[in-house]
């Protein structure tokens, strides 16, 4: 079930209604149901899968309750492992290992072909096998105790508004509030259908509004160029972010309505100043999954070297890209991005030296014309407030690494947009191709209408991003007089109604 | 929780109450009478039927209204009937119809004005010479315009549509939203008003071009995208019809089938339906299998049974050229059709003794 489909508008407030309605006790069985019905109205063979993570790590947690070292317990996280992790295998990288291996035969003039697995990728499977791998993992440390209730445990696992996209929410953060009766609370609700609308705004208003241009330019590379490339490629980025934001916040909503809370997933990623930086602030539940399950285990708990802890953060970007799909690109693409944090760490140090370097030749700059720096001096002292000229290094500074950081991320984008690792120089090309330019024919093919659309709301957006930097946008609006409330949530929904785009477009991440 | 439920019930009341007023009052003059036309179905049939008898009522899909010109039609079964036999024909065709659709749509005429409904016959398409095979199980709506199917249904049709019908829930949902609200079934529409003036604004004019040679009737669009859509939706109808045909299999119980409802309704009234073939394009032929010659049998027999004509209007020879948009028969030989259409239709007649046409 989509959340952008007339399904959800019916389903949520009735799983709400019940919700509140039911007695604390039922409330877990009828949760887990509307759960179910929320993922089999994909396919409702995906729930056996679902149901095979949630019984083997069920088990696999109480067993390893009972043991007090973790030798004792190995066995049974390595069976968590296995099934989880056997799971994405056949269904996710079954295909991608069969073209490799066939590719390899066939340069080695090998008389082999492997056949691919022809199944479809269960929605969601990538979050949730994560999800309870997290979990295992936890007993094994001791980090978390064991879920005896095997209701909560597949809420746990199966909970709707993040089963499918995240954000992947550790057991010691869910658990408990999952056991936690809720009561209603209007400003929570409220607060959480607002959440949902601004969801909704990114992913109807710009991510599905600028999906034209993106299917138009990248389902056949090389035969748009130049700036028609280039504004699609920005345009892609910002239909990943919308797209992937607007379901963590319709999430975060949906389950703030009934009294829990998610893990923020996203924190104005596009205003960070390096990709190191970048990553910290997108797709923060799965950066911290793989920091706290990939990267913590390779580096020994900090008991190795620098060179070699920069190795190993490569090795975690190279498997977060794998983790987007199944393909070279997406590891070529992980790769990039791990190279990028990994240059930005080695030479961080000479960085900050030239820019400050920078800084104090500025500042030596404003005492040269010291006797203004006097006069400001003096006339403060004289209870008179001066104007003071700002030092714009540091601003300057902030700026070039927003603008690097945007830019290094839409062009390594190629990678993950391309269908091929054939694709990848064909659309590097086309983005210099400005002697063939055919912006105009992608506008007039799309419609000048999407762009527009498009443009005003990316507009929009960066500025109430800009605004939440300095202010919880929820809380202001929450604080505003009634009659402002009111006409920011009608023209919302206007908004919504009149200008999103309606072709049921899944969210991105569900091919995750 | 009270306080919540209070608040969101009132504010849904002001906003939908609001909605519904601009829809009712302010759009029809902001977009006129076209828009009502296009969006209430069966409003104009019954407009016409308000003030005189209907004798000729063709149905169906876009395909119809394409294909058969009414005016033609008129003039032909006039000059072949006795001086002031009063002669009406009605093309009630549009795009994205079911006959699902077109039976409520003249049971309802049947039922409001049945003086001029006495005697009518009803064209009802047959493509390839068979109809589609459609039950009141199936689904009442085309997946394109499910809001179609809202003005036609009476209040007391809803709990037969929802237990019957294998619409999705969210159709059902969208179908009774169009049925009570007038903002459900506009709201598309304002939509691609907004859309099509903000394309007007930003895009220079373009040089005068050729028009298409293509009706307006039925819906069928003219502009560009409008024959570019129509082009990728002659692939996709055909491949529905042939799943469905599939889906059915070879039992077919055409007595329980839509087609055959029909048939008792307008009989029962005194009046007759005429089945009648309608030209095909070759995307549309081309989809056409062992499934939907088994399906053709069955309904040839079905037809003899009951003593219902299958009209062929020959000759008429037509060829891809002849389908604009792959879809439609172009407007220029719609005229031609009709014709032929009109002498089928009264060699039938004449066949049975002349009735209208003595």
């Amino acid at each position: 079930m989509l959340f952008n489909s007339l399904d959800f508008v019916l389903f949520f407030p009735a799983v709400v209604a019940l919700f509140f309605a039911l007695p604390h006790r039922a409330r877990v069985w009828f949760l887990l149901g509307a759960s179910y019905v929320f993922y089999g109205a994909w396919d409702a063979r995906y729930l056996l899968l679902l149901a095979l993570s949630t019984v083997v790590d069920y088990t696999a947690g109480l067993a390893m309750a009972r043991h007090e070292t973790r030798r004792r317990r190995r066995p049974w996280l390595l069976l968590s492992l296995t099934v989880n992790l056997g799971l994405l295998g056949v269904f996710k990288y079954s295909g991608m290992f069969a073209t490799t291996a066939n590719a390899l035969f066939g340069w080695l003039s090998l008389p082999y072909e492997m056949g691919a697995l022809d199944v479809l990728l269960p929605v969601g499977i990538s979050f949730y096998t994560f999800q309870t791998l997290a979990y295992s993992i936890d007993v094994y440390r001791g980090k978390q105790e064991a879920e005896r209730h095997l209701g909560y445990f597949a809420l746990y696992v199966s909970y709707f508004p993040q089963l499918v996209a995240g954000p992947i929410e550790r057991s010691e953060h869910l658990l408990p509030q999952l056991r936690e009766r809720k009561a209603f609370d209007y400003d929570r609700v409220a607060s959480g259908l607002r959440i949902m609308m601004g969801g909704f705004l990114m992913k109807l208003v710009i991510a599905d509004r600028v999906a034209p241009f993106t299917h138009e330019v990248f389902q056949e590379p090389g035969v748009y160029h130049g700036w028609a490339v280039i504004l699609t490629n920005y345009f892609f980025v910002a239909r990943f972010y919308c797209d992937f934001a607007g379901y963590s916040l319709i999430a975060i909503g949906a389950a703030k309505v009934m009294g829990h809370t998610l893990m923020n997933n996203f924190d104005r990623p596009f205003f960070s100043t390096s990709i190191s930086e970048f990553w910290r602030r997108f797709h923060i539940s799965l950066m911290t999954w793989f920091r706290d399950y990939l990267w913590v285990p390779l580096n020994g708990g900090g008991r190795v070297s620098k060179r070699r802890g920069l190795f190993n953060l490569f090795i975690v970007f190279v498997v977060s890209g794998l983790w987007h799909g199944a393909a070279w690109t997406f590891v070529v693409w992980g790769a990039l991005h791990g190279a990028a944090v990994v240059v930005g760490n080695l030479t961080r140090r000479r960085r900050n030296k030239a820019w400050k370097r920078l800084e104090d030749w500025e500042a030596a700059v404003h005492d040269r014309f010291g006797t203004r720096a006097r006069e400001v001096a003096s006339v403060r002292a004289a209870g008179v407030p001066a104007l003071r000229l700002p030092l714009l290094v540091p601003k300057v500074r902030h700026a070039v690494g927003i603008f690097v950081t945007v830019h290094a991320y839409a062009l390594f984008g190629l990678f993950f947009i391309a269908r091929s690792m054939g694709d990848v120089p064909v659309l590097v090309r086309s983005w210099f191709e400005f002697d063939r330019s055919n912006l105009g024919a992608l506008i007039l093919k799309v419609g000048p209408y999407p762009l527009l659309i498009s443009v005003l709301a990316l507009a929009s957006l960066i500025a109430i991003e800009i605004f939440q930097g300095r202010h919880n946008l929820d809380e202001w609006i929450a604080a505003r007089p009634w009659p402002v409330r009111w006409a920011i949530y009608v023209g919302g929904l206007l908004v919504i109604l009149l200008f999103g785009a309606y072709g049921g477009q899944e969210f991105i991440y569900f091919q995750f | 929780m009270k306080r919540f439920l209070l608040k969101g019930l009132l504010a849904a009341f002001v906003l939908v109450g609001t909605a519904e007023a601009a829809a009712r009052w302010a759009l029809p003059a902001l977009f006129g009478r076209g828009l009502q036309d296009l969006e209430d179905f069966y409003q104009p049939e019954e407009r016409i039927a308000a003030r005189g008898p209907i004798t000729h009522l063709a149905v169906g899909t876009s395909q119809v209204g394409a294909a058969v010109d009414p005016d033609t039609l008129q003039a032909l079964l006039r000059a072949a009937a006795p001086e002031g036999t009063p002669i009406r024909v009605v093309n009630a065709a549009k795009g994205y119809s079911t006959q699902m659709q077109h039976y409520l749509g003249v049971r309802n005429l049947i039922a409001r004005y049945p003086a001029s409904m006495e005697g009518v016959v009803v064209f009802l398409e047959a493509p390839e010479g068979v109809a589609d095979y459609q039950t009141p199980e199936d689904h009442w709506t085309h997946e394109k315009w499910p809001s179609l199917l809202g003005p036609l249904l009476r209040t007391s049709d809803l709990p037969r549509f929802y237990l019957q019908s294998s619409n999705t829930l969210s159709d059902k949902v969208r179908v009774t939203a169009a049925h009570f609200l007038h903002a459900g079934r506009y709201l598309r529409h304002v939509r691609n008003r907004i859309e099509g003036a903000v394309n007007g604004w930003l895009t220079p004019p373009r040089p005068e071009r050729a028009e298409v040679d293509l009706t307006t009737r039925a819906g069928i669009r003219t502009d560009a995208a409008g024959v570019a859509a129509a082009r990728e939706q002659a692939v996709r109808e055909a491949d529905l019809r042939r799943a469905a045909a599939l889906a059915a299999g070879d039992a077919l119980d055409w007595d329980r089938s839509v087609a055959a409802q029909t048939v008792r309704l307008v009989r029962a009234h005194g009046g007759e339906v005429v089945f009648f073939m309608t030209p095909q394009s070759p995307v549309m032929q081309s989809r056409w299998g062992e499934e939907m010659r088994v399906q053709r049998r069955t309904f040839e027999a079905w037809t003899r049974a009951n003593g219902i004509p299958v009209l062929q209007p020959q000759p008429f020879e037509y060829g891809a050229e002849d389908f604009p948009d792959n879809l439609h028969l172009r407007k220029s030989r719609s005229g031609e059709y009709t014709a032929r259409l009109a002498e089928a239709y009264l060699a039938w007649e004449r066949s049975r003794g002349g009735g209208r046409f003595q």
